[in-house]
């Protein structure tokens, strides 16, 4: 215990110091992205200021450049003028010339009939050999160099064509053939009467150019002449705008503006890809958007000398992973006169330096930070750790005097000290031991006097029981008796009523015979009866039996009669000899015949007097048979008698089983009720032996209290002169159960 | 010869019909008692009174049964005086008329044919029987 308050103190101190370092740190963080950020803006910013920077010079140079060659150019355009005044009188004279004329802008074809220009009265002629000189054109490059074109006016509206050049064909013609529309604003001011200077695309090249009128005697428009110097007439200017470079990676490209001739959108780019390859519309950012296209089309609404910055750093949509392609700045600035588009893109890379300085500088910085926390954090933690130590002590005193008083021993002695509250703390536990001495011996008091209390109940107790059980014992006794009689009753019951049942069904089975018997008897009588009309059959076959044997006696006679007839015959047929043959045989027949009938005759006696055996048979047969079925219907009729009687008797029983069963239902209900008192008799007897039980129980368990309190003050050592009233504390002896 | 055959007892005998004058039913007879012990009584047959000798009686000691064909064998005989009178003999069985041969003195073998003895009347008849047979016209007695 001692320990951990220790560690409590020194973990509170710890926690202290450690919160706001922890903040210090937070705050710095916090701070830090802040700081960042301004940093990184500013040097943005600077960045932007660079490039507007670069870009104005690039924009002066440009303009100084136009400038010398736009002096050269004028100063080219009075030589032309000069070379034309003298060349001679300029007319139109009365031949024409057919013209192919091609419209510059639109390539239409036109042909065109013009009457010859001449100059001097020498015809300018339509020479597109180079070898081949032309008056005016050629004089003028070989005072001045550069180009120089005579125009004609072919028609009202102004349309100028060209009939007289220095300027060479790609094939190295001289171009002439090709007008300019009167809507071209070259024209526009020329027929204005001004001179148009500005740079013109010549074949395949821009000029810085001057336009001015040419005037017939009466003032009128009849063509134009030109001059012309390239405007890269080296390629020093496009060197030294390449070669610009911003940082450590910035570079430099040149577009078209308006690019009205629709060349390709690049003339220079410093970042290394060739020109021919760049295409406007296909750099991209790694979102999809393009992002010079719209930047260029901006930067040719601008005012002279305004920087414009794309809106965000951007990615070319190449291969992202690709570390070489970084996040871009890109500024563009105008020069109107060329109608290019001056751009510088700078590489983040710089300020990828700036932002990885800063970092530093900010790991730096927490770094010492931190380390100065865990300095401070040692410190402050020894520091505490002594302090919790000097807190602590007083409470490990307090803490062992109150494991004194727990193992028993009241006798410690506590001296205070100190007004604080650990001070507070020690002389709360002095009080606490004198009021539990005191306490202590008013309990052993307390409880010897319990103890004996307990015991006197447990002997009434004890007594109790005895007689309870006793009585339980009779009442037990008493009711098992009267379960006999119970049961007995209801057997006897249950008897009568399979008697009284059984009595039932004799007396129904007694009826049902009865019945059954007199219809035996009819039955018997039937049977007589048709055994009298049978044996008058009988008598009937023999009287029929006796008429066949009197007719057979007449038969018999008749053969008797026959066959002495015969026999006489025969004896007269003897007498008679020879004439007696015939009536011999015929006596003989007759003879025969008679005795044939004499054997007939026997047949019949016999089978008569067999009919008459049998019916003789028969007749004593149905005699003794209708005596016998008399008898029968004599005994049945007995018989039938008999169950009557029988069927009167019982069902002169069946009243008496019915009071014999109510009878024996009361004693068995009287037994009943009985045995249900001496149920509840016994219950109440149990019932008591539990509340004994318990009760016995209880004064065993206040025994049992009071002893573990014996046992628990025993633990004690009482301080004499703090428990009021008592020096020793005797317990009774032990009382065994 | 045309025998009448008739039985005595068990035997067999034939008379021969020649001799036969008719074979009539057994009648009841009127009882003589002036005549011999065998004759059983008389009757009378055509005006004359028949004497009727029982020869069952005589040959075997009964008297013949009273059957049907126990009939009376009426034969004629002369009697002392000469005169052709007729006599009854009664006998049983008397039934049958057979062709048998006639007998000679030497026929032992021929006696038995058939199981037959033709008898002659002598053979039949005590000797003195039809000197003591009544008279004719002899009243009954």
């Amino acid at each position: 215990m001692k320990l951990r308050l220790r560690h409590k103190v020194t973990g509170l101190a710890l926690i202290s110091a450690l919160v706001p370092v922890l903040a210090l740190l937070l705050l710095l963080r916090w701070q830090e992205s802040d700081i960042s950020r301004l940093a990184l803006d500013q040097f943005g910013q600077r960045v932007h200021g660079e490039l507007g920077v670069e870009l104005r010079g690039l924009y002066g140079m440009l303009e100084t450049a136009n400038g010398l060659l736009q002096t050269k150019v004028d100063a080219n355009l009075n030589v032309a003028r000069d070379v034309f005044t003298r060349a001679g009188t300029l007319s139109f004279g009365p031949e024409t010339t057919g013209w192919d004329a091609v419209n510059q802008v639109t390539h239409d074809k036109v042909h065109v009939d013009v009457p010859q220009m001449k100059l001097g009265g020498q015809w300018l002629g339509q020479n597109t050999d180079h070898n081949t000189p032309s008056p005016v054109v050629d004089d003028v490059a070989a005072l001045v160099g550069g180009t120089c074109t005579i125009f004609q006016r072919i028609n009202e509206a102004g349309d100028m064509l060209r009939v007289d050049t220095n300027v060479q064909t790609l094939d190295w013609h001289r171009a002439i053939g090709t007008f300019i529309p009167a809507s071209s604003p070259v024209v526009q001011a020329v027929l204005a009467g001004n001179i148009f200077r500005g740079p013109a695309y010549v074949v395949n090249a821009w000029y810085v150019s001057d336009y001015e009128a040419l005037r017939d005697g009466n003032g009128r428009v009849v063509g134009m002449i030109y001059v012309g110097v390239k405007q890269e007439a080296d390629s020093t200017l496009r060197e030294t705008i390449a070669k610009t470079k911003v940082g450590q990676s910035g570079y430099v490209w040149v577009a078209y503006g308006k690019n009205t001739y629709n060349l390709p959108p690049f003339i220079l780019n410093g970042g290394g890809e060739p020109v021919a390859d760049l295409k406007l519309d296909t750099i991209k950012d790694t979102a999809g958007k393009p992002v010079l296209e719209p930047l260029i089309h901006a930067a040719v609404t601008t005012t002279p000398r305004d920087v414009k910055f794309a809106s965000r750093q951007w990615r070319e949509q190449k291969d992202p992973a690709d570390a070489a392609y970084l996040d871009k700045n890109v500024a563009v600035i105008y020069y109107a006169p060329w109608d290019w588009v001056v751009g510088l893109t700078a590489y983040d890379v710089d300020s990828n330096d700036v932002r990885k300085g800063l970092g530093d500088e900010f790991n730096k910085l927490r770094l010492v930070v931190t380390i100065g926390a865990v300095g401070i954090l040692t410190i402050i933690g020894l520091f505490a750790a002594y302090l919790g130590g000097y807190i602590v002590k007083p409470i490990a005193v307090a803490t062992g005097l109150a494991r004194q008083i727990a193992d028993g021993d009241l006798t410690a002695d506590v001296t205070a000290h100190g007004d604080d509250e650990t001070g507070l703390l020690l002389a709360a536990n002095r009080d606490m031991i004198a009021s539990l001495n005191s306490l202590l011996g008013q309990v052993k008091r307390s409880s010897i006097q319990l103890i004996s209390t307990a015991n006197e109940i447990s002997a009434t107790s004890k007594m109790q029981e005895t007689t309870v059980q006793d009585f339980g014992a009779s009442t037990s006794q008493i009711a098992a008796a009267v379960k006999e009689i119970s049961a007995t009753a209801q057997e006897l019951v249950s008897t009568m009523s399979g008697v009284s049942d059984l009595a039932q069904n004799t007396a129904t089975l007694a009826d049902t015979g009865s019945k059954q018997l007199d219809g035996m008897k009819s039955s018997m009588q039937g049977l007589a009866s048709s055994s009298t009309s049978i044996s008058q059959k009988l008598g009937t076959i023999t009287e029929k039996a006796h008429a066949i044997t009197g007719v057979v006696t007449t038969i018999t006679k008749i053969a008797d009669q026959t066959n002495l007839l015969s026999l006489n015959a025969a004896i007269e047929a003897e007498k008679a000899g020879e004439y007696g043959l015939g009536f011999g045989v015929v006596a003989r027949e007759i003879r025969r015949l008679a005795d044939q009938t004499a054997v007939s005759v026997l047949d019949i006696e016999h089978m008569v007097r067999e009919m008459q055996a049998a019916v003789s048979a028969g007749v004593m047969e149905m005699d003794k048979f209708t005596g016998e079925v008399r008898s029968g219907v004599d005994s049945v009729g007995s018989v039938g008698g008999r169950l009557a009687t029988i069927l009167q008797q019982v069902q002169s029983l069946l009243p008496r089983f019915g009071l014999v069963r109510e009878g024996m239902s009361a004693q068995s209900q009287g037994a009943k009720q009985i045995n249900e008192a001496m149920v509840n008799l016994t219950d109440g007897a149990r019932r008591t032996a539990d509340s004994l039980q318990e009760f016995e129980r209880a004064v065993k368990n206040l025994h049992g209290a009071v002893e573990a309190l014996r046992r628990e003050i025993a633990r004690f050592k009482v301080s004499e002169n703090r428990a009021t009233g008592l020096t020793r504390i005797i317990f009774p002896p032990k009382k065994n159960k | 010869m045309l025998a009448v055959l008739f039985s005595l007892g068990e035997r067999r005998y034939g008379l021969d019909s020649v001799l036969v004058e008719r074979v009539i039913p057994s009648l009841p007879l009127r009882v003589v008692t002036s005549a011999p012990p065998a004759v059983v009584g008389v009757f009378d047959y055509q005006g004359q009174t028949v004497s009727v000798v029982d020869l069952v009686r005589l040959r075997t000691g009964r008297p013949a049964k009273a059957h049907l064909s126990t009939r009376i064998i009426l034969v004629k005989y002369n009697d002392p005086a000469g005169q052709s009178r007729v006599l009854g003999l009664l006998a049983e069985r008397v039934n049958e008329v057979r062709q048998v041969a006639a007998p000679t003195p030497s026929s032992t073998a021929k006696d038995m044919e058939e199981g037959v003895k033709v008898v002659s009347l002598p053979e039949l008849l005590p000797d003195d029987l039809l000197a003591q047979l009544p008279a004719p016209d002899a009243a009954s007695g």
